[in-house]
C-alpha cells in the first residue's frame, strides 16, 4: 500500500516536471483531450445558460397559462384549408367552462400588416388584438399609463398599448401616454407603455403592440371571422390538464368530433414549451457528445503514443530506477499516473478553453443571459480525462514495468 | 573467529540464447566471500565478468546453481524481492555513473531511500551525510551534467552506500576515468573498505587489481584464479599510495 502510494507520488511530480519540461509537446499531445472537453463545456454551459434563461423567462410568462390554438392537420393543408378558432367559440368556451381564472382571446391580425409608424419612422411589430384579461393572463403590466380596459373594446377605441422597447426606436419621448402612432393608415392613442422583460434567444421581446380585439376586428372588416387564440389561467388548486380535459370536451361536443384525431385545435402549456426547448438542447447535446466521443479517443491515441515514446527516452532511467531497488509496481503506477496527469492536464485546459469559448460564443450571438459552467459537467470533463488517461496510458506503463533491468540499462 | 560468509555462489550457470544457439557465459561458478573482503574480477573481454557481477548484484537471475546473499537465497526471490535485495542489500556502481540526469545530486542520492522507510528530512540527512563522505558536500544543488567524471562517479558511490548496503559492486567503475581520477576514485574504495565495506570491482587493468586484497581471475566464464594477497603487502601498498 505504501508503495501505492510512493508509485503515485513519484508518478505525479515526474509527470508534472516532464509536463513543464515539454509544455508545448504537453500541449500538442493532449489537444485532442482540450478540444473534446472544451466542446462539452462549451456546449453545456451555453445549453445550461439558455435553461436557466429560458426557465427564467417561462415563469415570468406564468407557467400555469394555456394557449389554445387553431391546428391545421396536415391533410387539410395539402387542400388549402386553414383551421380556425373563432370570436364565438371563445365565447361558448368562456361560458361553458368552470375553474378558469382569466381568459382572453387574442388575435394576430398579420393580414393587415405588422407595422407601427411615428412621424417617419417605421417599425415592424408584433400587432396583437385583445381584451383587458389579457393582462392577468400574460402578466403584462404598465411601466407608465394604463392597460387596455373593456370599455376600450366596447367602443372600439384606437388606443394601443406599447411594448417597452418599441418607444425607443419610434424615437417617442420617454413618457408617451397621449402620443399618437399609426396603425393601418390609422391613428391610435398610445394609452400605456408595458414593463421592460428583456429578450430570449437575442429576439426583443418587448417588441409588440396591443389593441383592443374589437378595433383591429373592425379595420380588418372580418368582424367576427377572425380566428383567435384562447389564452387561460386555470384556479388556483386546480390541475391546468382538468380544465384542458374539460375544454377538449366541450370543442368535440361542439363540433361534434368523435376521433380526437380530427380535432382542429391544440393546447400549448408552459410544460410543453419546456419539453420541446430541452428536446431540442438534448439533441445539441447529443451530437456534440458524438463530436466529443471522437475527439477524446483522438485525444487518447495522442497521450498513449507520446507515453510511449516517453518510454522509450527513459529506458536507461527505468532501468537505473530498477537497479536501485523500484519494483515493476512502482515503474507502472509511474507512468499510469504520468498519463492520468497529462489527460486531467488536457482535461483542465479544456475547461477553460470550453468556457472562454462559451463566452465568446455568448458575445457573438446573445442567445442566453449568462454562460453557465456547472459542477456535474466540470467533474465529468475530469473523470472522462482520467478514464482516458488510465485507458491509453495502462499499455505503455505495462511496457514501462515489463523492461528488464540490465536490458534498459545498456539501452542508450 | 567463525564467521558467517556473506556471500556464497555454488555451480552457477548462466547462458544467453543467440537465436537458436544458446552460448554459456558463466560455466559453473563457486565462490565465497567473507565480509569486508575486497576484492578485484579480472579476465578477457567477453569472459562473463559482467555476468557474474549483475548475478551478484540481482539484477539477473542465474539459470543454475546456489546464490546466498547475507543468509538469503537469491534464486527463489521473486521480482519484488530481487528490488528489494538491490535497494537494501547492494550498491551497484556502473561504468558509466547512471545518474538520473533531471535529478540533482542530492536527489540523485536520496533516490534509493524514497523506497525505505522514513522521514524525508531524516532521508535528506543521511543523504548528505553520504556525499560529505565521497567530498561532495559542496554541490548538492547541483545536476549530474555541472560535474565531471570523477565527481560524477563520487555521486553513484554516495548513492550506493546511502543504504548502507552488505556489499558494493562496481563494474569497470573507473573504466571512463583518466588514471589520475582513477586513483583518487581508489584511493576512496580502500578508504571505505577500511571502514569495514566488502567490495567487489571488476576491472581489465592490473594496476587496480592489486590494490585490492584478492583477485579472481575469469576465462571463457569459469573462475581460473582465486588469489588473496598477504596483508603486509596490501598494507605497504596502502602506504605507498
Ligand atoms: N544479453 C546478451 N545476449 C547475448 N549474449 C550476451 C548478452 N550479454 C552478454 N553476452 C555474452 O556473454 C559473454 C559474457 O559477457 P559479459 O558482458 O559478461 O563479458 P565481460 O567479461 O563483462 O566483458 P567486457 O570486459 O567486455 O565487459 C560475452 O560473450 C557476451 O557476448
Ligand atoms: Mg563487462
Amino acid at each position: 500500500m505504501k508503495k501505492f502510494a510512493h508509485g503515485i507520488y513519484e508518478g505525479g511530480v515526474s509527470a508534472i516536471q516532464s509536463i513543464f519540461a515539454h509544455s508545448f509537446r504537453s500541449a500538442l499531445t493532449t489537444l485532442g483531450i482540450i478540444i473534446g472537453v472544451s466542446a462539452v463545456i462549451a456546449v453545456v454551459s451555453i445549453m445550461e445558460g439558455l435553461g436557466a434563461t429560458v426557465g427564467k423567462q417561462l415563469q415570468d410568462l406564468g407557467s400555469e397559462m394555456v394557449t389554445l390554438k387553431a391546428h391545421t392537420s396536415t391533410e387539410k393543408e395539402m387542400l388549402g384549408m386553414t383551421s380556425k378558432i373563432s370570436y364565438e367559440d371563445y365565447l361558448y368556451l368562456k361560458n361553458k367552462t368552470d375553474n378558469v381564472q382569466y381568459m382572453a382571446a387574442k388575435v394576430k391580425a398579420f393580414s393587415l400588416g405588422s407595422d407601427i409608424q411615428f412621424a417617419q419612422k417605421s417599425i415592424t411589430t408584433q400587432i396583437i388584438g385583445t381584451e383587458s384579461e389579457y393582462k392577468n393572463v400574460v402578466n403584462v403590466y404598465p411601466a407608465s399609463g394604463r392597460f387596455l380596459t373593456e370599455t376600450d373594446d366596447l367602443k372600439r377605441r384606437r388606443v394601443v398599448f406599447l411594448g417597452s422597447s418599441l418607444v425607443e426606436k419610434l424615437g417617442l419621448k420617454a413618457d408617451p401616454v397621449g402620443e399618437f402612432v399609426t396603425l393601418y393608415g390609422e391613428w391610435f392613442r398610445v394609452i400605456g407603455v408595458a414593463e421592460e422583460k428583456g429578450s430570449l434567444f437575442g429576439f426583443d421581446q418587448d417588441n409588440y403592440v396591443i389593441a383592443p380585439l374589437s378595433t383591429i376586428e373592425s379595420i380588418s372588416g372580418q368582424r367576427g371571422n377572425l380566428g383567435v387564440d384562447i389564452v387561460f389561467v386555470p384556479d388556483v388548486n386546480v390541475a391546468q390538464s382538468a380544465v384542458i380535459e374539460q375544454m377538449t370536451q366541450l370543442m368535440r361536443y361542439k363540433y361534434k368530433i368523435n376521433d380526437p384525431a380530427d380535432d382542429f385545435f391544440e393546447f400549448e402549456t408552459a410544460e410543453k414549451t419546456r419539453k420541446q426547448f430541452s428536446d431540442i438542447t438534448d439533441s445539441i447535446t447529443f451530437v456534440a457528445a458524438g463530436v466529443v466521443g471522437i475527439s477524446l479517443l483522438v485525444g487518447g491515441i495522442g497521450i498513449m503514443n507520446i507515453m510511449l515514446v516517453s518510454v522509450t527516452e527513459r529506458t536507461r532511467e527505468i532501468g537505473i530506477a530498477k537497479a536501485l531497488g523500484a519494483t515493476s509496481t512502482i515503474i507502472l503506477i509511474q507512468f499510469l499516473v504520468e498519463a492520468c496527469v497529462l489527460a486531467l492536464f488536457g482535461g483542465g485546459v479544456g475547461i477553460v478553453v470550453g468556457y472562454i469559448f462559451a463566452l465568446f460564443i455568448l458575445m457573438v450571438m446573445p442567445v442566453a443571459a449568462a454562460v453557465l459552467v456547472p459542477l456535474w459537467a466540470i467533474w465529468l470533463a475530469l473523470g472522462f480525462s482520467f478514464t482516458i488517461g488510465v485507458v491509453f496510458g495502462i499499455m505503455p506503463a505495462i511496457k514501462a514495468s515489463r523492461l528488464d533491468p540490465i536490458d534498459a540499462l545498456r539501452y542508450d | 573467529m567463525t564467521q558467517q560468509p556473506l556471500l556464497e555462489l555454488r555451480g552457477i550457470t548462466k547462458s544467453y540464447s543467440m537465436g537458436e544457439q544458446k552460448f554459456l557465459a558463466l560455466k559453473g561458478i563457486d565462490l565465497t566471500i567473507m565480509p569486508n573482503e575486497f576484492i578485484a574480477i579480472t579476465g578477457p573481454s567477453g569472459s562473463g565478468k559482467s555476468t557474474l557481477m549483475n548475478i551478484l548484484g540481482c539484477l539477473a537471475k542465474a539459470d543454475s546453481g546456489s546464490y546466498r546473499l547475507a543468509g538469503n537465497l537469491i534464486a527463489d526471490a521473486d521480482e519484488d524481492a530481487l528490488a528489494g535485495y538491490r535497494n537494501q542489500s547492494i550498491g551497484f556502481i556502473f561504468q558509466s555513473f547512471n545518474l538520473f540526469p533531471k535529478l540533482t545530486v542530492l536527489d540523485n542520492v536520496i533516490y534509493p531511500l524514497r523506497f525505505q522507510r522514513g522521514r524525508a528530512a531524516h532521508r535528506k540527512s543521511r543523504a548528505i551525510k553520504a556525499l560529505k563522505d565521497v567530498g561532495l558536500a559542496d554541490k548538492l544543488a547541483n545536476l549530474p551534467n555541472q560535474l565531471s567524471g570523477g565527481q560524477r562517479q563520487r555521486v553513484a558511490i554516495a548513492r550506493a552506500l546511502v543504504t548502507n548496503p552488505d556489499i558494493l559492486l562496481g563494474d569497470e567503475p573507473t573504466g571512463n576515468l583518466d588514471s589520475k581520477t582513477s586513483a583518487e576514485i581508489m584511493a576512496l574504495f580502500r578508504d571505505l573498505h577500511a571502514n569495514g565495506q566488502t567490495i567487489i570491482l571488476v576491472t581489465h587493468e592490473q594496476e587496480i587489481a592489486e590494490q585490492c586484497q584478492r583477485e579472481l581471475r575469469l576465462v571463457d566464464g569459469q573462475i581460473v584464479k582465486d588469489e588473496t594477497k598477504n596483508t603486509a603487502e596490501q598494507h605497504a601498498l596502502g602506504v605507498a599510495s
